[in-house]
């Protein structure tokens, strides 16, 4: 049956947009199957994901199942959903039954988990196809996807680098054409920063936007599930499909609609080029600034005008955030205690000792820091010190980007200040791994969405990434934005060589 | 804030953390360096700022307190690394306990 098919050429329909794609399969003239799509996304994963490591695990009898539905509800009649037949990749802290969810981590070993995270369950409904789960940094700790218990992804334009992370597998996969979605979670910048060092778009929602049922806890003040894709169409798509509230989730919000506008143009558009966002100075952030120039460029000769802004608290927003993430990282980490589920240690007399060898063994040494950093800080004496000056120092930071949204649309800026590193590079230093996470935490600091896209290849080949923040709510600006810098400047996904490697 | 073996040790049994002696000297170093970096937080001129809350949940919002459907209990042991049926299974931890009085 698989020989039937091409994975890799220049229009397979696992390429189209998603819209193009779905379309095909919900039109029951056409002979394309959902059942098709993902015995090639399928094939893809088979014959690319042993050089990548994008999959912890690959759900082919799940997603073939699904697709059957699918199919089976085009023959009666029925309409399948916008993401009829679309295969999609779901990051290993998303809850899918039937299959191990690990978060990259020892200390869940074994575990499967009994109900379904509702974004997961809603990109199901409108007609998407599991096709694996994705690697990551253990419970979505980190920028490289390095701290997996699995081993570490690659980026698929040059193999010897990280993917960035901690969405890192999601974004490998995408990236190398093995699922055209993939949903992702951000903290920190978890789905941004791979988004970008991938070449693909990635999109974080505000705070509210998307449920978090069934998503590992990592920081629950910080955490959104969101879509990562080929275009911003797609991830538009994804998000429509995941987003709204739900009964489960109570911090979920009615928000604004996500349609697009087609009377969005550049022309009289306002976007803010934020003092603290600059790279001058900093070291290898040349292309990356170069790149983002080269975007301000082209909106300013298709009639956009820039505002100067400061947000001075985001000089600091790398020492608030390493409070208040791992504060709640060691309150949310404190379940894993080897009682209820997953590994527990062997040969412990005391329950005490159960607890301690079991954290110990499971927990990689990046959980470990953290938890220790959060729990220092949120101890006896330091809490007020730590955690609740931060917690003050992101309301004045919110007012400050509330300002800012008085004088701009959007503000733009870099994504990272440098293309994706070699595997090991920063291994041995985790501060300055932290560091690099300057240009994405003050997003979640604020509960305000942004979208990373691309924005060129470095000298080397490797993607950068464009950054558009919004005020709450406005995801579908954004993405209206997007679309129409992909249009004016040309620059969008290219797919690497290694899609026709084998 | 500098901090040393004794803090690494004592933060690490509040957080129910078994760290080897290898483990310990390795992080203590490396939390001195962290904490040297976001100790500016104390710093921080915010004024009479609120500690930030997201989403506040308004009274308003909550669901009535009704009976639902829950998770099949056979479901969720299963994943329990020991149980014995119907209870999760832990080493005891309250000294030996003679037959009969348990």
């Amino acid at each position: 049956m698989l020989g039937a098919f091409t994975p890799f050429g220049a229009d397979h329909p696992l390429d189209l947009p998603v819209a193009a794609m779905a379309a095909r399969v919900r039109d029951k003239d056409d002979a394309l199957t959902a059942v098709e799509l993902v015995q090639t996304a399928l094939l893809r994963i088979e014959l690319l994901d042993p050089g990548l490591n994008a999959f912890l695990c690959v759900t082919g009898e799940l997603g073939l199942a699904q697709a059957a539905a699918v199919d089976a509800k085009v023959q009666a009649g029925e309409d399948p959903g916008p993401l009829a037949g679309v295969p999609l990749a779901v990051k290993d802290n998303l809850a899918v039954p039937g299959a191990p969810m690990t978060c990259a981590s020892k200390i869940l070993e074994g575990y499967s988990p009994p109900t379904w995270a509702t974004s997961v369950e809603r990109a199901i409904g409108a007609g998407a196809c599991v096709v694996g789960k994705t690697n990551l940094d253990e419970f979505a700790m980190g920028s490289s996807t390095e701290n997996s218990a699995f081993g570490p992804s690659r980026n698929p334009y040059d193999p010897a680098r990280v993917p960035g992370g901690s969405s890192g597998g999601s974004a490998a996969a995408v990236a190398a054409g093995m699922a055209p979605l993939a949903l992702g979670s951000d903290t920190g910048g978890s789905i941004r920063q791979p988004a970008a060092l991938c070449g693909i778009v990635g999109l974080k929602p505000t705070y509210g936007r998307v449920s978090r049922s069934g998503l590992v806890a990592f920081a629950s003040s910080l955490d959104q599930v969101g879509p990562m894709a080929r275009s911003a169409a797609d991830a538009r798509a994804l998000l429509q499909a995941i987003a709204g509230t739900d009964p489960l989730d109570a911090t979920t919000r009615p928000m604004p609609a996500l349609e697009p506008d087609e009377s969005t143009r550049l022309d009289g558009l306002r976007y803010g080029t934020v003092t603290e966002f600059g790279l001058d100075g900093v070291p290898g952030g040349e292309q990356a600034q170069a790149a983002v120039n080269g975007v301000r460029a082209t909106l300013d000769a298709a009639g956009a005008s820039s505002v100067a802004i400061s947000l001075p608290l985001v000089t600091s927003s790398i020492p608030v955030y390493y409070i208040v993430a791992p504060a709640e990282a060691s309150s949310n980490l404190a379940r894993y205690d080897g009682v209820r589920y997953g590994r527990r240690a062997e040969d412990v007399d005391s329950l005490q000792a159960l607890y301690a060898r079991t954290r110990d063994e499971g927990f990689g040494d990046e959980v470990k820091r953290r938890i220790l950093i959060g729990t220092f800080a949120l101890s006896s004496g330091y809490a007020d010190a730590y955690y609740k000056k931060a917690m003050a120092a992101r309301t004045r930071l919110r007012e400050q980007f509330d300002a800012a949204f008085e004088q701009c649309d959007v503000l733009l800026s870099a994504t990272t200040p440098t293309a994706a590193f070699g595997v090991g590079e920063k291994a041995d230093d985790p501060l300055a791994m932290y560091l690099c996470d300057i240009l994405t935490v003050a997003a979640n600091l604020a509960g305000i969405p942004a979208i990373s896209i691309p924005c060129g290849m470095t000298t080397d080949g490797l993607p950068l990434g464009l950054q558009l923040w919004g005020r709450p709510g406005s995801e579908g600006q954004l993405l209206d934005v997007a679309e129409r810098i992909a249009e004016a400047s040309g620059h969008g996904y290219v797919a690497p060589s290694v899609k026709g490697a084998e | 804030m500098d901090i040393d073996e004794t803090l690494v040790r004592h933060v690490a049994q509040l957080a129910r953390l078994e760290l080897t002696d290898a483990e310990v000297a390795g992080i203590a170093p490396q939390l001195s360096r962290i904490f040297a970096h976001v100790d500016q937080v104390q710093g921080l001129d915010v004024g009479d700022a609120d500690p930030a809350t997201q989403s506040p949940i308004a009274m308003d919002d909550l669901r009535r307190d009704e009976a639902g459907p829950t998770l099949d209990p056979r479901a969720v042991l299963r994943n329990a690394p020991q149980h014995d049926g119907a209870f999760l299974v832990v080493p005891r931890f309250l000294g030996d306990v003679e037959d009969g009085e348990g």
